[in-house]
């Protein structure tokens, strides 16, 4: 069969503190990436992809706990793994690329500084060799004058910039998978193109496998092989990007694809779906059903799970089965 | 035709709830109010409390040990410890409290016409503060408190003197961050006069935060007024005052260090309160 | 960095001018003449009037105000009726002594303050960071005087390992003799610093760098410190800076309780003597002290933060 999966996730359901006690963020969340591979995690805000990210790693905001699940990274499960074990992971084999390159870096510390540490943090060499291999690191991601951006502050770069420096950063210890949380959402729309070709360049070179969180679906469309969509903490619809967005099965994901604005239908408006978001976990039954089109009672009875043949898999009583109108994004394999 | 009154409600609306409920929620603000009234109960209640007259001397007992009929015992003069802090508590308090009242009014007066008006009313303003801010606390008060005389009219005059800036710069800032908010301009489009518009809509917000500030600041003020008693500049003996009581103390440190000791307690106790006082009205109407 | 410097400079003369405007009426607030108060029982009109000529107290406020300045520019701070000697001089002696306790006290206070506030951030909620919190409660309320009667009692009557008052003849005498002063310094400023160092500290840990340098896998202490603290210390500079006059007067009395031959000491002895030069110059000099301090401050903060723009 198929080799075992990079990225194994299986049931992880955390748990985030609130004004009354902890409340269900993510719920039973299950995916695979194998090695090599994309994967994207596409949702609104409040929907848990981010927060889904942040488990794998144990880097959960204060109070945020994983209550249930394994995540299991080569086959160890990182949910068990002690603190120690969790730092050799993280910007070793796991690297990170965050959403607001300016806050993802230190004010006060120089940028070259910034990346060699995440080089010395992973490899048995000195600071000098540490800050060879970082500047070798900041040609790697495209940054000019290297010598001399070595010793900049932060503040002093654009916002590609820094987050060049950030994917230097993810890189330096040499991972095996890359997880980046929304890498593009807050740069300017020209420097996202450059900075997503950067991504997927560097993954084709390094044979990194990469776990993409985004709102955004185009973005997810052109980087993925694989996407999931998760609704209210629950991932309610996954498979090969390509399937997904141009046979999607759950009404919400019908609705995303049509709200999102076409690229080659400059006059269409986008649609936008009934109702708001649901906010947190339902606990049971499916979360969409009070915007859903198909909702009937079973929808609010029981929790649907993900099923279906193939790898394009679907958690709806009612999924559609019939090819929803052709709906064109730039996904991989479409044209 | 008058303009119509638009009640603007603030940008950053309080909830309407019942005062007291929310008071009881606060662990910091019940510990603090449930202390002070301890203490202010104590002191109004001294002449139950301590049968003694805090100014009768006798000499045939002075420096005792804490006793059943003086238990804190005496100090150098013969007079009942117990009975001097207590009544001693009355001056510092009364004295603490009543001297923030002109700070608070003329500072908050004066940042509310900085805030608001800006131009060269604000520069002025400022420059002053930052003039008068360049002298240590301390230093200023004594030195006005000696300009003009011992006594208790001299520490309202230096501590108004003083005291007013860190006011000025709160309600400063509050308004100037209202400004930015943009109710202000609402309200001048809307076409109410500037009187009108610092009254009603400005000062209930940015007065929320002199008030917090107020808290410290009468522990401060306190403090100063303990200072100046130890210095023999503030309120002249032979009253009781807890200062006063720290100077005799000072003398006798090593023979009778209760004497030195107990009145600075009582100060702390007493900051102590108005702390916890302090951060918890920080904490219900704190700013994030 | 000049540039910077010297625009600083700049703004401060109209508060240098401001300074030497309040404390030249200050001692024109004393009711009464001070030739009169001086003389006391001596007093006559013809007596009080040549006083007055002498000291140039029949002249217009403005002139004198202008006499006053053109002296200061001089150097000349006044004499001390008491010490028969040149304010200057005595400044000079008593300077060393109320600096050395001050830096002192300050090295003091932050070695208590950080190590307390690091424990409470780090450990924020639990029973330490408690405790820890109570400090500034209790702190914030204590005379600093009394804080010096305490030490007193604990270190020098009651275990007599240091000196209790005086300033030694020898450097190491004085040394030792400053440092009773100086904690009783560091434990009226450590409170402050716990409250202000603690909080900063809490809310950069919150920071999303923070969690992108755990995620790159640096060891804890790294993560604390080079990130952490580094950028806790460069707002703690400002903190620290705004308190200063506040622990400056602090220090008048605390001189006072160690018998220490310092500033404040000077400027009481003046006040008890009533000697106007002495309590007018050394007044001046605390607001010049404050006004240095706070410039110093500024540097610090403009070299150590990288984001502040040095050219306009």
């Amino acid at each position: 069969m198929s080799t075992p999966a990079l990225l194994h996730i299986e049931g992880l359901s955390v748990a985030m503190p609130g004004p009354r006690g902890r409340v269900p963020v993510v719920d039973g969340v299950s995916l695979d990436l194998p090695e090599g591979r994309s994967l994207g995690v596409v949702g609104e805000s409040g929907s848990g992809k981010t927060t889904t990210l942040r488990a794998i790693l144990g880097l959960l905001p204060p109070g945020g706990r994983a209550t249930a699940g394994r995540v299991e990274f080569d086959g160890e499960d990182l949910l068990r793994a002690g603190e120690r074990r969790l730092r050799q992971v993280r910007g070793g084999q796991i690297g990170v690329i965050w959403q607001d390159p300016q806050a993802a870096l230190d004010p006060v510390m120089r940028v070259g500084d910034q990346i060699a540490e995440a080089v010395h943090a992973h490899a048995l060499s000195n600071w000098s060799v540490s800050r060879r291999r970082a500047k070798e690191l900041m040609r790697l991601v495209e940054l000019p004058d290297v010598d001399r951006t070595f010793r900049t502050f932060p503040h002093q770069l654009s916002g590609g910039q820094r987050q060049r420096v950030v994917i230097a950063s993810a890189i330096a210890g040499n991972p095996r998978l890359l997880l980046a949380d929304e890498p593009t959402t807050a740069l300017d729309v020209t420097v996202q193109d450059q900075v997503l070709s950067l991504i997927g360049r560097l993954r084709a070179d390094l044979h990194v496998a990469l776990l993409l969180v985004s709102h955004d679906l185009a973005v997810v469309g052109e980087a993925c092989d694989d996407v999931a969509v998760m609704y209210a903490g629950r991932v309610i619809e996954r498979g090969p990007a390509a399937s997904v967005f141009s046979a999607p099965r759950h009404y919400y994901t019908v609705g995303l694809l049509a709200a999102a604005p076409q690229v080659d239908r400059p006059g269409v408006r986008p649609s936008s779906i009934p109702g708001t978001p649901a906010v947190g976990v339902v606990r049971r039954g499916c979360a969409f059903a009070p915007r859903c089109p198909a909702a009937s009672e079973d929808c609010v009875a029981a929790t649907p799970q993900l099923g279906g043949e193939g790898a394009h898999q679907v958690a709806c009583h009612h999924p559609l089965r019939i090819a929803a109108p052709a709906v064109r994004t730039r996904a991989r394999g479409n044209d | 035709m008058s303009v119509p009154d638009t009640t603007l409600t603030p940008l950053v609306a309080q909830e309407r709830r019942l005062p007291g409920v929310r008071w009881m929620r606060n662990k910091t603000l019940m510990a603090g109010s449930a202390l002070l009234l301890l203490i202010v109960l104590a002191v109004l209640l001294a002449p139950v409390l301590a049968p003694h007259d805090p100014n009768q001397q006798n000499l045939f007992d002075v420096l005792a040990p804490p006793t059943a009929a003086h238990p804190l015992g005496t100090d150098d003069l013969g007079r009942d410890v117990w009975a001097r802090l207590l009544y001693g508590g009355r001056i510092d308090l009364a004295i603490g409290v009543s001297a923030v009242i002109a700070p608070f009014i003329l500072g908050s007066a004066l940042g509310l016409l900085a805030g608001y008006l800006g131009g060269w009313v604000d520069a002025v303003i400022m420059r002053v503060l930052e003039v008068v801010v360049a002298f240590p606390f301390y230093v200023l008060i004594i030195a006005v408190v000696f300009a003009l005389g011992a006594g208790v009219g001299s520490i309202f005059i230096a501590i108004t003197a003083v005291g007013w800036v860190s006011y000025c710069r709160i309600v400063r800032g509050e308004v100037l961050v209202a400004k930015r908010l943009g109710y202000v301009e609402a309200a001048r489009a809307a076409g109410l006069s500037t009187p009108r518009i610092l009254v009603r809509h400005l000062t209930p917000n940015v007065l929320t935060q002199a008030l917090i500030y107020a808290m410290s600041d009468i522990v401060l003020t306190i403090l100063a007024v303990v200072t100046l008693g130890f210095l023999g500049l503030g309120v002249q003996p032979p009253t009781a005052e807890w200062g006063a009581m720290l100077q005799s103390g000072y003398q006798y440190l090593a023979t009778d260090p209760i004497l030195g000791t107990v009145p600075g307690v009582a100060v702390v106790i007493t900051g102590l309160s108005l702390s916890l006082i302090g951060d918890g009205l920080a904490a219900e109407f704190g700013k994030t | 960095m000049a540039r910077y410097l010297a625009r600083r400079l700049l703004q401060l003369i109209p508060v240098l001018i401001g300074i030497t405007v309040v404390v030249f009426l200050l001692l024109h607030l004393v009711p009464g003449d001070p030739a009169r108060t001086l003389l006391g029982v001596r007093a006559t009109p013809a007596r009080v009037a040549a006083l007055d000529r002498e000291w140039g107290l029949d002249k217009p406020l403005p002139v004198q105000y202008a006499d006053y300045v053109g002296r200061l520019l001089q150097g000349n701070l006044g004499t001390s009726i008491f010490y028969e000697a040149p304010v200057s001089q005595l400044l000079a002696t008593a300077l060393p002594v109320t600096l050395g306790m001050l830096a002192m006290g300050t090295a003091f206070g932050i070695a208590i303050a950080v190590p307390l506030a690091i424990l409470a951030a780090t450990r924020a909620g639990r029973l330490s960071d408690q405790l820890i919190r109570i400090i500034p409660l209790v702190g914030l309320g204590m005379p600093p005087f009394w804080v010096g009667f305490i030490l007193l009692i604990v270190f020098g009557l009651t275990l007599s390992l240091l000196p209790v008052g005086g300033y030694g003849q020898t450097f190491p005498q004085h040394l030792v003799s400053l440092v009773l002063p100086a904690l009783t310094v560091a434990f009226v400023m450590a409170p402050i610093l716990i409250r202000s160092m603690r909080a900063s500290l809490v809310e950069v840990l919150r920071s999303d760098f923070i969690t992108a340098a755990r995620a790159k896998g640096l060891s804890r202490w790294r993560v604390l410190v080079r990130h952490g603290l580094r950028n806790t210390l460069i707002p703690a500079v400002s903190v620290l800076a705004v308190n200063l006059g506040y622990l400056l007067g602090g220090t008048v009395i605390v001189e006072n309780v160690f018998g220490l031959p310092g500033v404040g000491h000077l400027l009481l002895s003046g006040i008890f003597d009533r000697d106007f030069d002495v309590v007018q110059s050394v007044t001046l000099v605390y607001a010049l002290l404050v006004v240095v301090i706070n410039l110093a401050a500024d540097l610090a903060y403009a070299r150590l933060d990288p984001r502040v723009a040095l050219a306009s």
